[in-house]
């Protein structure tokens, strides 16, 4: 999953179709094309506790 | 006449003309300078009804005098905005300052200006000339164009310029109403032409959570 640093504050990352993501609940400011947005429980969630 | 010094201090220098900036933001000034209080949402009476009627409350003053004043508004970071005859739209809590010959206002934005916490209205800024945002952290600037639409969240956007046209979207399911949302159920999809401003930080907005 290619990420790029738009500067110390943001980052962009190009989502593949077909391919997931995860981040932490919230943290999108903003997007382009086609995206959908799941709540996820397990692994992810224990590492970025909200 | 506006520059930017460290990012989050705006320096104007002022030759007997003037400048309006967000009331109480002057840091610091060399020369002469008169400070004097005006109000957002357009000049004279026609503004003062705005103001009434929108709720968009954004006081200002005017500074004139000669040598250089310097601007802050609690460390924000702050972005300089170019219009050439174009009209900015910003939140009225993001504008710190414009070039007095630049004309200010008030626009509906309906169901997009509620979720994003800041009313039905926002501020426009309109002209040629200069302004100064702030935000939440460094902003950045994302491109429109009509093969390209962009979604914003709402607690994220600050300003948008250009021919833009801004929907309201939601992504409200099931799994929302059980308490499990994404956290982006609700967003701005701007289309269009155009430039937005996102800064890396949430305003608390309705909805914000889900």
């Amino acid at each position: 999953m290619p990420f790029r640093e738009i500067n110390a504050k943001m980052v962009e990352a190009a989502v593949v179709p077909g391919q997931k993501m995860y981040s932490q609940r919230g943290a999108m400011l903003a997007y382009r094309g086609d995206v959908t947005f799941t709540r996820t429980r397990g692994a992810v969630r224990a590492a970025w506790p909200r | 006449m506006f520059r930017l010094q460290g990012g989050k201090t705006l320096a104007v220098d002022l030759t007997g003309d003037g400048v309006k900036a967000k009331n109480g933001s002057m840091v610091a000034y060399d020369g002469r300078m008169a400070f004097k209080k005006m109000s957002g949402g357009g000049e004279g009476i026609r503004g003062m009804v705005t103001r009434r009627l929108t709720g968009e409350q954004m006081t200002m003053m005017e500074v004139t005098g000669q040598g250089t004043c310097y601007f802050a508004d609690r460390a924000s970071e702050i972005s300089l905005v170019t219009l050439r005859g174009d009209k900015l739209y910003v939140e009225a809590s993001n504008l710190l300052a414009t070039d007095s010959g630049l004309r200010t206002g008030t626009s509906f934005t309906g169901v997009r200006g509620g979720a994003s916490g800041n009313g039905l209205f926002t501020t426009t800024v309109e002209g040629t000339g200069q302004a100064a945002i702030v935000s939440d952290g460094t902003a950045v600037v994302l491109r429109v164009t009509t093969r390209y639409p962009l979604s914003v969240d709402p607690g994220a956007y600050i300003a948008h310029q250009g021919n833009l046209q801004q929907h309201f979207q939601s992504g409200v399911n099931f799994r929302t109403l059980m308490g499990e949302g994404s956290g982006e159920s609700f967003q701005i999809r701007f289309e269009g032409e155009g430039l937005v401003y996102v800064q890396p930080s949430e305003r608390n907005t309705l909805g914000g959570d889900v």
